[in-house]
């Protein structure tokens, strides 16, 4: 249990100081293909995905489009 | 933006862009995508108007985005219980007029820091009226390759008299204003100079009528060459099975996956193309029902770009595997002024 513990105490310290180093050296990254449209994950390009059981995941639309398409009653 | 003679004596500081937009929005729903009897959905199909007005640049830190939406609902299928068990439509209850929306956002960017508050909600009377507030907060990382942010949601909403026979056989009725919130963090990472990704962990809850649920959705795109970039998505959500159930409905679950390609055959055009499988379950331990719901969903696009204005084009079909059917098309047209 004790060495579990240290192990994993270990592993969560060594990611802690790696990580963010590599992800300095992601600061010299060439963005011209980055920052075109087409990489842009927010903006969708086509229609979000609808769902037909449930609400699931919408609650930030609050209700647009008018109504839920399909509650979960 | 300023031109001619203001330009030459205006600070960059008192720079600002304008643009307006607007936009057609039409969604078609048929079918019911309950499988049981009884346990019949809601579908609303619906056309909307909108127009949208977004100035950049007012004293240096701020931007404002806010738009109306004039909505046509077709409330024919959805239908509501009186006390008595009698069906009727929104429709047959008189809830046929226009229904008018607005939002309202206000975003301050200062350096690595990016902070936004917005309204949004119907001005006019409806059966389901609504508004929501919303406030994000998100900080860039090592030359903003990592933006690291949380947003903030509070639903008020309204929902139509209507009434449902619970567990214990009896009628009762359905709670009429539904509080939500939301609460998401978010995480934006550049991985290679072809290749990013996007993390959402979420949770929600409509207070009055479900468990709460948690989410994450994971998002990757990667340019395959300078003109074409694929993109992918994956969303599971799923309600807390340790809370306990509001209404005659189970614990529900959604997962869904999604790809796209993105194709930019000229400078400025890009054409897209998606498909997407959702497969979304109910457990309920009281009735030991499970039902199960799948659709597919198939998406295009095309955004246009050219000298001060944006043309942009986008539908969707979705098939679930029981009748439900919908499709949604929008067109929008925007001038940067």
């Amino acid at each position: 249990m004790l060495k579990r513990r240290i192990a994993l105490n270990l592993s969560i310290l060594l990611i802690s100081v790696l990580a963010p180093q590599g992800c300095a050296s992601l600061a010299e990254t060439d963005r011209g293909l980055l920052n075109t449209p087409a990489m842009d994950l927010r903006t969708r390009q086509t229609p979000e995905q609808s769902s037909v059981l449930t609400t699931l995941g919408s609650l930030k639309k609050g209700n647009a489009g008018g109504a839920c398409t399909v509650c979960a009653h | 933006m300023l031109t001619g003679a203001a330009a030459s004596i205006a600070s960059p500081a008192l720079a600002l862009q304008q643009s307006v937009m607007t936009a057609y929005t039409m969604t078609e729903v048929s079918g019911s995508p309950s499988l049981s009897s009884g346990l019949a959905a809601s579908p609303v199909g619906t056309s909307q108007e909108s127009l949208n007005y977004r100035i950049d640049g007012i004293q240096k830190y701020f931007n404002y985005a806010g738009g109306v939406s004039v909505r046509q609902p077709n409330y024919g299928n959805f239908i509501v219980r009186d006390r008595t068990g009698q069906e009727h439509t929104l429709r047959e209850l008189g809830n046929t007029g226009n229904e008018i929306a607005s939002d309202q956002t206000i975003e301050a960017v200062v350096g690595d820091h990016r902070a936004t508050l917005g309204w949004s909600g119907l001005l006019s009377a409806s059966p389901l009226g609504y508004h929501a507030l919303n406030a994000s907060y998100q900080h860039g990382f090592f030359g903003k390759s990592t933006l690291l942010g949380v947003q903030l949601t509070y639903l008020n909403q309204q929902q139509p008299e209507t009434y449902f026979i619970d567990r214990d056989l009896r009628s009762r009725s359905r709670p009429r204003v539904i509080h939500g919130n939301e609460a998401v963090v978010t995480l934006d990472q550049v991985l290679s100079e072809r290749w990013k990704m996007s993390l959402d962990l979420s949770t929600a809850e409509r207070t009055e009528e479900r468990p709460r649920n948690i989410g994450v959705t994971l998002g990757q795109a990667y340019a395959l060459a300078n003109r074409l970039t694929v993109q992918g998505r994956a969303r599971r959500f799923a309600e807390l099975r340790g809370q306990s159930l509001k209404n005659e409905r189970g614990y529900f679950t959604m997962s869904q996956g999604e790809i796209g390609l993105i194709y930019e055959p000229v400078y400025d055009l890009l054409v897209s193309a998606s498909y997407g499988l959702g497969v979304e379950s109910e457990h309920n331990p009281d009735t030991g029902i499970d039902q199960i719901a799948a659709s597919d969903q198939y998406g295009l696009g095309v955004k246009y770009s050219f000298r001060d204005y944006e043309i942009l084009a986008q539908g969707s079909l979705n098939q679930g595997n029981t009748s439900y059917q919908s499709s949604s098309f929008t067109g929008g047209f925007t001038w940067k002024l």
